[in-house]
C-alpha cells in the first residue's frame, strides 16, 4: 500500500459509498466498495498509484456492480422494512433500482448529485453523448414504470 | 442534499435518492485494508465467458425461428465483419505542444477552424474556458459560463451551440456567433431549458437539432441568416434522441436513438434522419439492425441503443457506435469477451442507402475525416489489450481501458493501422483543413502519471 492511499481513501470513500449504495443497495455497498479496492491494491499495490483514483474507482464500482447483479438473481430487498421513508412507495424504489446500473448511476449522478454532463461521463468512462443517451433511456423508462405505478 | 435538477417533477424520485444515501454504511480504510490477502469474491474471465455461452444458448432457444436465424446471422456478420487490412501505414505524428494549462480531467472539447486550434476545458465546479493554442502554447480565452457542444461556420461566420448551466433555473441551449464588426461572441438563438445537439449548414441554411426540454422533443431549428429561427419538427420525434450530426452541404444527417412507439411489436433503437435544409426532417430507412444480435433488448431483440457519432468524408457518410456489447458497460477491471467488443458502422454515400457492418478488430472511441479518408482512434478487444495482475496469489490478466490505436480507412470498412501511434488515454481528434489532424491528450506518451496534455498533429505521408 502507498503512504497516500489512506488519505486518498478518507478524500473519496464518503461519495464512492455512497454511489456504490445506489447501486447496489446499502446492504452490499460495503462488499462492493471493499472488493473494488481489494483488487486495485492486489493489482497496482496501492490506491496513489492510479492516474486518477476518484474516476477509476467509480468506474470500477459500476462495472463491479454489474457483475454483482449478474450474480444476485436472488431477490433480496434492496433495503430492510426500517430503512424505509414512510413516504417512500416501494414501486418507485424498484423503478429506479429496476434501472440498468449504468443508467442509474448517470441518473443519480446528473439528476441527485446535479454534475455537468461532462463530469459524470468523466466518472463513468464514457462521452457525454453517451450518458445523455443513458439519461434519455432512464427517463423514459422511469416514465413508463411510475405511470403505471 | 437539494438538487438544482429536477428529474420528472417527480417526488419520489427524489427521496429514493435520500433514502439510499441515509442509509449509506460508514466504510473505514482499516474495513478494508483487513480484508488484502484474502480472497477477492469475483472470479474473471472464465465465469463471464460461461455466461455469454449461457445467453446464447438461451437467445437461441428463446428466439426459435427466424429470431434463431438472426443469432447465428450476427455471428456470421462479425466472422466476415471489416477487418484490419496490412500493411499499416505510416502518417507524419509531430508534438506541437506539451504544456498542461488546465486542471487534470477539465478537457472537454477540441475544435479547429481557420482561426485556429482552440480547446474548452471545464471543471468540476463548471467553470467553463476556453483556449487557443499559440505559438507560445495554450492561451485562454477567457472564463465563460457555457459549455460546446456544437459548432459550425455559415456564410463564412463561426456559431457555436452550448449550453448555460443557470443553477436553480435549470439549463439553457444557446447559439452564439462572431459578431463580424466587433469580432465579439453575439447570442443569436436560446432555447430555455433545451440542448443543442448538431449544428450544421445544409441547403443554405443553418440547422440546428436538438431538444426542447432537456432530451426530450426532439426539433430542428433552421435559419437562413444566422440571426432569426424558427422552430421545426421532426417526423417521428416521439421517445427520440439526437447526439450528433453533420452535413455534406446538401443532406444533413443527425443521429441518435428512438424507442418504438409499440415497444414489443416495433423495434427501432439507433436511428438517423435526414434534412436538406428547406424540407422536413425525415427519418433514414435503415438496413436490419435486430439481425446482429447485439445491444440493447426491445421486447427481447437485441438491437444497438444508439449511434455516437457521425463524420462525412470524401466516400460519403459513415455513422458509429463506440463499444457495441453484449451487455453494454464500461472497461475497467472486468475482462469482457471479444464478442462483446465491437462497433457498429453504418454508410451512406448520400443519407439514402445505408449498410450495416460490424467492425471486430478495435471498438471506435473516436473518428474524423482524414485528408481522402477516415482516422480513428480505437481501443483494442480486451484479450489483446490486457495488464496482468495477481489476485489471491494467482496471476490474471484483465482488460485495459486504454484507447491505445489509431487507424486509417479510406471507405470506413477496410482499416490499416497507423505505424508509431502514440500511448492514448482518451484521445479528442479533429479535422484541421481536411488534410490533417490534430489531437490532444491527457497523458504523456510515455509516462502516463505526469497528465500532461500533449497535443499532436497528424498528416499523411512519412
Amino acid at each position: 500500500m502507498g503512504v497516500n492511499d489512506e488519505a486518498i481513501w478518507r478524500k473519496h470513500s464518503g461519495e464512492l459509498v455512497r454511489f456504490a449504495s445506489v447501486l447496489v443497495g446499502p446492504g452490499d455497498a460495503e462488499d462492493l466498495l471493499s472488493s473494488v479496492v481489494m483488487r486495485v491494491l492486489s493489482s497496482r499495490g496501492s490506491l496513489e498509484s492510479l492516474d486518477k483514483p476518484r474516476p477509476y474507482l467509480f468506474r470500477a464500482l459500476v462495472n463491479e456492480a454489474k457483475n454483482h447483479r449478474r450474480r444476485s438473481r436472488r431477490a433480496a430487498p434492496l433495503l430492510t422494512e426500517d430503512q424505509y421513508s414512510v413516504e417512500l412507495r416501494p414501486e418507485v424504489l424498484e423503478a429506479v433500482m429496476g434501472l440498468p446500473p449504468q443508467q442509474r448511476a448517470a441518473v443519480y449522478l446528473t439528476y441527485w448529485r446535479d454534475l455537468p454532463i461532462s463530469e459524470t461521463s468523466e466518472l463513468l468512462g464514457c462521452r457525454p453523448g453517451t450518458v445523455k443517451r443513458y439519461l434519455f433511456l432512464a427517463r423514459n423508462r422511469l416514465k413508463e414504470l411510475l405511470s403505471d405505478a | 442534499m437539494t438538487p438544482k435538477t429536477d428529474l420528472l417533477g417527480h417526488p419520489d424520485l427524489r427521496k429514493v435518492w435520500d433514502v439510499i444515501e441515509s442509509n449509506a454504511p460508514t466504510v473505514e480504510w482499516t474495513d478494508v485494508t483487513s480484508q488484502v490477502g484474502q480472497p477477492v469474491t469475483t472470479k474473471r474471465t472464465r465465469p463471464v465467458r460461461r455466461t455469454v455461452a449461457l445467453v446464447t444458448v438461451v437467445a437461441l432457444v428463446l428466439f426459435a425461428g427466424n429470431e434463431t436465424v438472426g443469432v447465428f446471422a450476427a455471428r456470421r456478420a462479425l466472422a466476415a465483419g471489416p477487418a484490419v487490412a496490412e500493411p499499416p501505414i505510416q502518417l507524419r505524428i509531430e508534438v506541437i505542444d506539451s504544456s498542461k494549462p488546465w486542471p487534470v480531467e477539465a478537457l472537454r472539447d477540441l475544435s479547429v477552424n481557420d482561426d485556429g486550434i482552440f480547446a474548452h476545458t471545464e471543471t468540476p465546479e463548471a467553470v467553463s474556458e476556453q483556449w487557443q493554442l499559440t505559438d507560445a502554447g495554450w492561451t485562454s480565452l477567457g472564463v465563460d459560463a457555457s459549455l460546446v457542444t456544437a459548432g459550425e461556420t455559415f456564410n463564412g461566420i463561426r456559431y457555436v451551440a452550448g449550453r448555460l448551466h443557470a443553477g436553480e433555473a435549470g439549463d439553457t441551449a444557446v447559439i452564439l456567433r462572431v459578431d463580424p464588426e466587433s469580432e465579439d461572441w453575439e447570442t443569436v438563438f436560446t432555447v430555455t431549458g433545451g440542448n443543442i445537439a448538431a449544428l450544421i449548414n445544409v441547403g443554405g441554411q443553418l440547422v440546428a437539432f436538438g431538444h426542447e426540454d432537456g432530451f426530450e422533443n426532439l426539433r430542428a431549428w433552421k435559419s437562413v441568416d444566422g440571426t432569426s429561427w424558427t422552430s421545426a419538427e421532426v417526423e417521428q420525434s416521439d421517445s427520440a434522441y439526437v447526439g450528433s450530426g453533420t452535413s455534406d452541404g446538401k443532406v444533413g444527417v443527425a443521429v441518435g436513438y428512438q424507442d418504438g412507439s409499440i415497444p414489443l411489436i416495433e423495434r427501432r433503437g439507433a436511428s438517423i434522419w435526414l434534412d436538406d435544409g428547406a424540407g422536413r426532417t425525415r427519418p433514414a430507412a435503415l438496413p436490419d439492425l435486430g439481425s446482429l444480435g447485439f445491444g440493447y433488448s426491445i421486447g427481447g431483440f437485441r438491437i444497438p441503443d444508439g449511434l455516437e457519432d457521425v463524420v462525412h468524408g470524401k466516400r460519403g457518410f459513415v455513422v458509429y457506435t463506440g463499444y457495441l456489447q453484449v451487455w453494454g458497460g464500461f472497461e475497467g477491471l472486468t475482462l469482457q469477451p471479444r464478442e462483446a467488443w465491437a462497433s457498429l458502422v453504418l454508410r451512406s454515400n448520400d443519407g439514402n442507402q445505408w449498410t450495416a457492418h460490424v467492425l471486430t478488430d478495435f471498438a471506435v472511441y473516436q473518428m474524423v475525416p482524414f485528408g481522402d479518408g477516415l482516422l480513428a482512434a480505437a481501443a483494442l478487444p480486451p484479450d489483446s489489450n490486457t495488464e496482468t495482475i495477481e489476485v489471491e496469489g494467482v496471476t490474471t490478466e484483465v482488460a485495459s481501458s486504454a484507447v491505445n490505436k489509431l487507424y486509417y480507412s479510406d471507405d470506413g470498412l477496410t482499416w490499416r493501422e497507423v505505424t508509431d501511434s502514440p500511448g492514448l488515454g482518451k484521445p479528442l481528434l479533429a479535422t484541421t483543413d481536411g488534410q490533417g489532424v490534430v489531437a490532444i491528450d491527457e497523458y504523456a506518451a510515455e509516462d502516463k502519471t505526469k497528465n500532461t496534455t500533449t497535443a499532436y498533429i497528424i498528416r499523411s505521408g512519412e
